[in-house]
């Protein structure tokens, strides 16, 4: 915008220039052109009235000359020429308009440029000339000035349009490429311009970026493996206690007392809540990774709420919690069946394992008509604290609150997981009174 | 039984051949996927178990290729990763059921039985009797004695698997696989709230035991009773 202001005044700058240069010329040359008249006729005919008059009145008969002339006595009575007498004839230069000359009378008015000059006895000798010339040259320049500028500015949008285009577009396809990046496709890289082998600072700018993200994936990476290898690793030596610990309880189930046979059943349990663990976090790792190819297709959200609340009210109405459902009839979305069926039941589960008997839980979903469908999930507990929201998706973080009961810190983690892998935006919210809603927006 | 085992992880082939063995059953061991389908193709078994991944032979497509050469016996897939393609895979692929490693034998005991068991039970007709109790898959109703008992459809789908496995133990996670289609293990006692609520509904019956029996570290068991005369 600056730059096309600053090249507007420097245009209509020089167009001043040449205007101003052209047409003082010629109305310079006008002028002289008048005063050489004046000064020849004075010197042919003197300053008298009268002999101006006869020396006019011959010009006048002779030829039908450029110039037009009026002589005019003291008491402002014509006595030659053929300009109008108007009353505002003055000495020295003066524009006036005039019809113009008689064969043209379709014409519209001149202007004539006048020169007047005193005579002895205080009458008045007007001479004028056509300056039709001098408007047609400054008509011709601005008209010329006109299309010239109308095509330079132009020109110069066309150009100005192109090179903007041209930058917009790099950076949006840079940006597109840092946003497919940001949203888990980490091995994405930004992409370099084909043309120009040296490359301009988009360029550098770009192989720069790539380097970085190369050094973020690596370390990325290297992060998903460690905790992967680790419960992978583990699972092993794991399921091998607890085959022992299962041979051990066979062996002895006839001579072992009852209260070392629940003993080993309790290891039996503890050693499958690890594994449990283990295989939540090496899910929420697969899912992360994106490596496995999870089966997407259109499914029915609706039937998935349902099926849910449906396996839980029960389990809700053991602790005298209340778990209601308002679903919308046949939402469907794109997505794994399997895992949006899980994100569900562990939203659901959190609710009815965290909040105390007596909790009212509501699910809702509803089709969005402007956005994508929107699940919640209500209850009217103790909620969440708002310093605390953001740190429960995260891995085997607890509330203070929930320390005491069973569970191991990963069933959200793995709800972001999946809500990530399907697009869905996630909110935590204070539910009126009290309470905690969480909101899943589909896209 | 006689079931033919594909692994080649030596410690998990023990493991499971020690245990089927000792439930009476007889086991063949191939330790990569080549000499499965020898034995396989060789000789008919009741049921095949056959890890996923495997030397020379994949499980997949060792899978693949008995289905392609018409043999049906029943095969459980086992899936070294918790992963949900790998599952979907191998059900494609023509396995009748999968499971995860590790996992406990007992799950592992269960599913064999019920795969071995469940071509014999496609009895042809809408009914289906155990004990006295007896249930109309077309009219969705059941009756106990002379009793009939209204269920919900997920109750009803509960009992019906029940049924279709008759004194056999079916595990927490097969009925959360089959009756409500979670593939993945809640946390919360999900299972057993059903559980309950339709041995409620059941009722003590005439026989003075539950018909619904729990099976200590495995699962549940519907209590085969011939029938009273």
């Amino acid at each position: 915008m600056l730059y096309a202001g600053l090249f507007a005044i420097s245009v209509g700058v020089l167009f001043a220039l040449i205007y101003w240069a052209a047409t003082d010329a010629l109305s310079d040359r006008i002028d002289q052109d008048l005063a050489i008249q004046r000064d020849a006729l004075i010197a042919q005919a003197g300053i008298a009235e009268k002999g101006i008059a006869g020396v006019v009145a011959d010009a006048l008969r002779r030829s039908h000359g450029e110039s037009r002339y009026l002589v005019r006595d003291a008491a402002g009575t014509t006595l030659a020429g053929s300009l109008p007498d108007i009353a505002n004839w003055h000495a020295g230069y003066q524009d006036v308009e005039l019809p113009a000359d008689s064969g043209s009378s379709e014409d519209e008015p001149h202007i004539f440029r006048a020169l007047g000059q005193p005579l002895a006895q205080g009458g008045l000798f007007i001479i004028a000339q056509d300056a039709h010339a001098l408007e047609e040259l400054r008509e011709l320049i601005v008209r010329a000035f006109g299309w010239g500028a109308g095509a330079t500015l132009l020109l110069a949008g066309i150009g100005g349009g192109i090179m903007v285009w041209r930058v917009r577009h790099r950076i949006e396809v840079i940006n597109r490429a840092s946003e497919r990046i940001m949203t888990g496709d980490l091995s994405g890289r930004l992409p370099v311009s084909s043309r120009g082998v040296p490359g301009d600072e988009f360029d550098r700018l770009v192989d720069n970026l790539n380097l970085m993200l190369d050094r973020i994936e690596k370390l990325v990476e290297g992060m998903r493996q460690v905790s992967t290898d680790i419960a992978h690793d583990l699972r092993t030596p794991l399921a091998r206690l607890r085959r022992n610990l299962e041979a051990v309880r066979a062996d002895f189930a006839e001579q072992a007392c009852p209260a070392h046979l629940a003993a080993i059943d309790t290891a039996v349990v503890q050693a499958d809540d690890l594994l449990a663990t283990f295989a939540a976090l090496l899910r929420i790792a697969q899912i992360e990774s994106r490596g496995s190819r999870f089966v997407f297709v259109a499914v029915d959200l609706s039937a998935i709420a349902d099926a849910v609340l449906e396996v839980y009210r029960p389990a809700a109405e053991e602790k005298r919690q209340k778990l209601e459902g308002r679903i919308a009839a046949s939402v469907y979305v794109t997505g794994d069946r399997l895992l949006l069926t899980q994100m569900v039941a562990n939203i659901a589960e959190n609710a009815i394992r965290h909040t105390p008997g007596g909790t009212s839980i509501a699910v809702e979903l509803r089709s969005g008509s402007t956005h994508g469908p929107l699940l919640t999930i209500s209850d009217n507990g103790p909620g969440i604290p708002p310093g605390e929201r953001g740190n429960v998706f995260r891995r085997f973080y607890r509330l203070d609150t929930s320390r005491g009961s069973p569970g191991n810190g990963l069933g959200l983690s793995l709800v972001a997981a999946i809500a990530e892998l399907h697009g869905v935006s996630i909110r935590l919210a204070e539910n009126v009174p009290h309470g905690l809603k969480i909101s899943l927006a589909f896209p | 039984m006689k079931i033919l085992l594909v692994e080649d992880d030596e410690e998990t082939a023990d493991y499971v051949s020690d245990g089927l063995k000792r439930e009476g059953h007889v086991i063949d061991r191939a330790a990569n996927g080549r000499d499965g389908l020898f034995l396989a193709a060789a000789q008919p078994y009741d049921v095949m178990v056959v890890d996923r991944l495997l030397p020379g032979l994949d499980g997949l497509a060792l899978v693949k290729t008995i289905r392609a050469a018409d043999i049906k016996t029943p095969v459980l897939f086992l899936t070294a990763v918790d992963g949900v393609s790998d599952r979907v895979e191998g059900l494609e692929g023509g396995a009748d059921d999968y499971l995860v490693k590790p996992f406990a034998f007992a799950e592992l005991a269960a599913r064999v039985n019920a795969l071995a068991r469940r071509p014999a039970l496609t009895q042809p007709g809408s009914m289906r009797r155990v004990g006295d109790l007896e249930i109309d898959l077309a009219r969705r109703s059941c009756r106990r004695g002379n009793r009939n008992i209204e269920l919900q459809p997920r109750e009803f789908r509960l009992l019906e698997y029940l049924m279709r496995h008759p004194g056999q133990v079916v595990t927490r996670t097969m009925l959360l696989e089959h009756v409500w289609d979670f593939h993945f293990d809640p946390r919360t006692t999900v299972v057993e709230t059903h559980i309950s609520r339709l041995r409620g509904k059941l009722g003590s019956g005439e026989s003075e035991q539950g018909i619904i029996e729990t099976v200590r570290g495995a699962g549940y068991r519907l209590r085969d009773v011939p029938k009273m005369a």
